[in-house]
C-alpha cells in the first residue's frame, strides 16, 4: 500500500476543507479486470491518502473526542443567494446622520410625579396618561358635537397611517423603485401633478360624498374645472309653461323670418380658411381617364370585387410548401 | 429591482418573521438544502434514484412523491417555483421515456433562478436498499473522490464535478472527528460516462482507544452506484457564474491590531496615548501651595505640578472587553 501511495501522489489535488481529492489520471480497465474491481482498488488507494491527509491535522480533544480543524474549502462553488446589500438607511437615518444626530438610550423607568414614585416608560404599570381618563376637557367649544374621544382615535389612526406611508416610501426608495407621490393623486412617471389634474382631482373629491356633491358648498373664487366633461340636462316634464312658449315662438319666428340667417363672422372665417389652404394640384386628362370611366357621376366606387384586404385574404391562399410544423 | 411582498406586508406574527428572515440572502451561508421531485413519467427506478439521491443529502433534503409534471429543459419556471417555495437550492428530478429511459436531472438555482442543469441517463444503477444492513451514515460528512482526466480538461465536466461536489459535500464543519469518517463517494469518469460508486469506510472497531495514527482503511461497496450517461446540459452564463461564485468582503475576517492574548487567556490590547498636559493635571490641595488672595503682591507662590511618576504603562490589562 506504501508503494502505490508514493505513485499515487502525482498531480493529485486535496481540498481537505471539503474532504476531496481529484486525481486527473484516467482509469482504464485492462484485459479479465472488471471495471468495479479496479474502482474499488484505485479509490482505496485515494481514500487512504485523504485519511492520511485528515489525520495530519491539527488534532485537538475536546470531550473525549479528537476532532481535527478543518482548513476552509478551495473548491469555488456558487453561493445559494446572492450577497446581502447593506441596510439601505430611510428618509430619517439619512437626515440624522447628515446632521449628526444619534440616537440617546432613554432610562426605561421614569418619574410619575402624580404617584411620586418610578415606574417603567411604557407597557404594564407605566404613568397613567390620558389615554386612562374617562372624562375629557372640549378644547375647543365651536365644535362642541364632536366627540373627544372619537377626535383622539381618529388622531391616532391618521397618525399609523402617515407611519405606514412613511415606511413604504422608505422600502420604495431602497429599491429604488418608484415612491409613491405624496398628496392626492399619484402620477405615472413620478412628476408632480400638474395645475389642471390637481383642479380636475379637487372636482371628483368634490363628488365623492354620499349625495355626489349635491350639498357641496362651492368656494368664492372657485372657478369652473376645464376639460371635465357636461353632463346633459333636460327640461323637467311639468316645466314652465311661460318659457316653453317663448322657446317654440322662436324657433316658428326664424324659420319664417326673411332675413337671411347668416352668420357673417362665422362665414367670413369660413372664406378665409378655404383661401389660405394649399391648393390640390390638378390631374392631368389621362390620369382622369385611367381611374374609372364613369367618374364621380354615380357616385364613389364601390368595394365590390376588392376582396379583403389583411391576414385573412392570406388564408384563402394555398401556401406553396406547407410551414414545418413544432 | 422589485421589491419583495414580504417587505411591504409585514409578517403577522414573529414566528412568520423569523421564518422569512432565515429565506434572505446571508453573508455566512446555510448548506445547501435539495428537493427530489418525482415527475408524472417517472419509474419504479427513477423513483428509486432519486429516493436514494435525496436520501444522502439527509437531513438537507426532502423528496416530493407527487406526480409532477415537469420538464427541466423545457421549462425552467416550473423548477424555480419549486426551489422559491421550499428554499431549495438543489433540485433532482427524474423521468423515463423511451428516448431518454432513466433520465436523472441534477439542476441547481442562485437567487431562486436556475443556474446550470444536467442530465443523465443512468444505467447499472444499485439501490442502498441492494445493501442491506450497509445504508450510508446519516449527516455524515463523506469523502470525496473524483478521478479521471475529463474532470479537469472538459468544460462540462467541470461544470458537472462543481454540481456534484455542491450536492454530496455534505454539511459544511469547522472540526471534524477523524475516526468518524466512515462514508466514501467517488466518481470515475472513464468512456463518456460517469460512475458513481458509494463505499463504507472501515476503521478500527469502535470503542477502542483513540490513536492518532492513520488507520488502515478498508471500503465495502455500498449503494447507490449507478453508471452517469450525460445528456442535455444548462450551464449558466460566465457573468452569472461569475456573480454567484462571488464571495463577500466581510467574511474574510481582519486581524484586529494591538490585541493579543497571554498565556492565562486574557485578552490583552496595546493602547497608544497621546503626551500628558501637566499644567492641567489636578493635584492634591494643600494649603501651603493655596495662591494668595491679591495676586498684586506677588507673595503667593503658583501651584505647581507634582511628581507624577508613571502615567502611562504600555500594556494595560483590559480583561474581556476586547475580543
Amino acid at each position: 500500500m506504501v508503494e502505490t501511495t508514493t505513485k499515487a501522489k502525482h498531480g493529485l489535488e486535496f481540498d481537505i476543507g471539503n474532504l476531496l481529492v481529484s486525481d486527473p489520471r484516467p482509469l482504464v480497465a485492462e484485459n479479465n479486470q472488471s471495471m468495479d474491481d479496479l474502482v474499488l482498488k484505485e479509490m482505496t488507494e485515494l481514500t487512504q491518502l485523504l485519511l492520511g491527509q485528515v489525520w495530519a491535522l491539527p488534532l485537538e480533544r475536546t470531550e473525549d473526542v479528537i476532532v481535527a480543524a478543518l482548513p476552509k474549502p478551495t473548491t469555488f462553488l456558487p453561493r445559494e443567494k446572492p450577497i446581502p446589500k447593506p441596510k439601505a438607511l430611510t428618509k430619517w437615518e439619512r437626515y440624522a446622520k447628515e446632521k449628526g444626530i444619534t440616537k440617546q438610550k432613554k432610562s426605561r423607568m421614569v418619574y410619575d410625579p402624580t404617584t411620586k414614585e418610578y415606574k417603567p416608560r411604557w407597557g404594564y404599570q407605566k404613568p397613567s396618561t390620558d389615554d386612562d381618563d374617562w372624562v375629557r376637557e372640549v378644547n375647543n367649544p365651536i365644535d362642541e358635537q364632536e366627540d373627544v374621544f372619537e377626535q383622539k382615535t381618529k388622531a391616532k389612526k391618521e397618525r399609523v397611517a402617515k407611519n405606514e406611508l412613511q415606511r413604504l416610501r422608505n422600502i420604495a426608495r431602497a429599491y429604488k423603485t418608484k415612491v409613491p407621490a405624496r398628496g392626492i393623486l399619484p402620477v405615472a412617471g413620478n412628476k408632480t401633478p400638474s395645475k389642471s389634474q390637481i383642479s380636475q382631482s379637487a372636482a371628483f373629491a368634490k363628488t365623492a360624498d354620499a349625495s355626489v356633491g349635491k350639498f357641496t358648498e362651492t368656494l368664492k373664487s372657485e372657478k369652473p374645472v376645464k376639460n371635465m366633461g357636461k353632463k346633459r340636462k333636460f327640461e323637467s316634464n311639468e316645466g314652465d309653461l311661460q318659457s316653453e312658449k317663448m322657446r317654440t315662438m322662436g324657433v316658428l319666428n326664424s324659420v319664417f323670418s326673411k332675413k337671411p340667417k347668416v352668420d357673417t363672422e362665422r362665414a367670413l372665417g369660413r372664406v378665409k380658411r378655404r383661401s389660405d389652404r394649399p391648393k390640390k394640384p390638378q390631374r392631368s386628362e389621362d390620369q382622369k381617364e385611367r381611374k374609372g370611366g364613369l367618374g364621380n357621376k354615380f357616385g364613389p366606387q364601390g368595394k365590390a370585387g376588392k376582396g379583403r384586404k389583411g391576414p385573412a385574404n392570406n388564408k384563402m391562399k394555398k401556401p406553396a410548401k406547407s410551414p414545418r410544423r413544432f | 429591482m422589485s421589491v419583495p411582498q414580504h417587505k411591504i406586508v409585514k409578517p403577522r406574527s414573529q414566528r412568520g418573521r423569523r421564518f422569512l428572515e432565515a429565506r434572505e440572502p446571508k453573508i455566512f451561508e446555510n448548506d445547501k438544502t435539495a428537493l427530489g421531485l418525482r415527475t408524472s413519467s417517472a419509474n419504479e427506478t427513477v423513483v428509486k434514484i432519486l429516493k436514494d439521491l435525496t436520501a444522502l443529502k439527509k437531513p438537507d433534503s426532502s423528496f416530493l412523491g407527487r406526480k409532477h409534471d415537469l420538464r427541466p429543459f423545457e421549462n425552467e419556471q416550473q423548477l424555480e417555483s419549486f426551489s422559491t417555495k421550499y428554499d431549495a437550492s438543489l433540485i433532482v428530478t427524474g423521468s423515463h421515456n423511451k428516448k431518454r429511459p432513466c433520465c436523472i436531472t441534477f439542476a441547481r438555482t442562485f437567487d431562486h433562478h436556475i443556474l446550470d442543469m444536467y442530465e443523465f441517463c443512468v444505467e447499472n444503477f444499485k439501490s442502498i436498499s441492494d445493501f442491506p444492513g450497509l445504508s450510508p451514515p446519516l449527516g455524515n460528512k463523506p469523502f470525496l473522490i473524483f478521478r479521471g482526466d475529463s474532470f479537469e480538461h472538459d468544460p462540462v465536466h467541470e461544470k458537472i464535478k462543481t454540481m456534484l461536489i455542491d450536492y454530496f459535500r455534505g454539511p459544511s464543519v469547522d472540526k471534524i472527528r477523524p475516526a468518524g469518517i466512515q462514508h466514501c463517494i467517488t466518481f470515475v469518469a472513464t468512456g463518456g460516462r460517469i460512475l458513481m460508486r458509494t463505499f463504507l469506510i472501515n476503521g478500527p472497531p469502535e470503542g477502542t482507544e483513540p490513536t492518532t495514527k492513520t488507520p488502515i482503511a478498508t471500503l465495502v461497496p455500498t449503494g447507490p452506484s449507478m453508471d452517469f450517461i450525460p445528456k442535455r446540459t444548462k450551464t449558466a452564463s460566465n457573468d452569472l457564474w461569475k456573480v454567484a461564485c462571488r464571495t463577500p468582503k466581510t467574511s474574510t475576517i481582519k486581524k484586529k491590531k494591538n490585541v493579543t492574548q497571554d498565556v492565562f487567556g486574557s485578552t490583552l490590547g496595546r493602547i497608544h496615548m497621546g503626551t500628558q498636559d501637566y499644567t492641567k493635571l489636578v493635584t492634591k490641595k494643600m494649603k501651603g501651595l493655596k495662591e494668595s488672595r491679591s495676586k498684586e503682591d506677588g507673595e503667593g507662590s503658583v501651584a505647581e505640578p507634582m511628581d507624577v511618576g508613571q502615567a502611562n504603562d504600555d500594556y494595560a490589562d483590559i480583561g474581556g472587553d476586547l475580543d
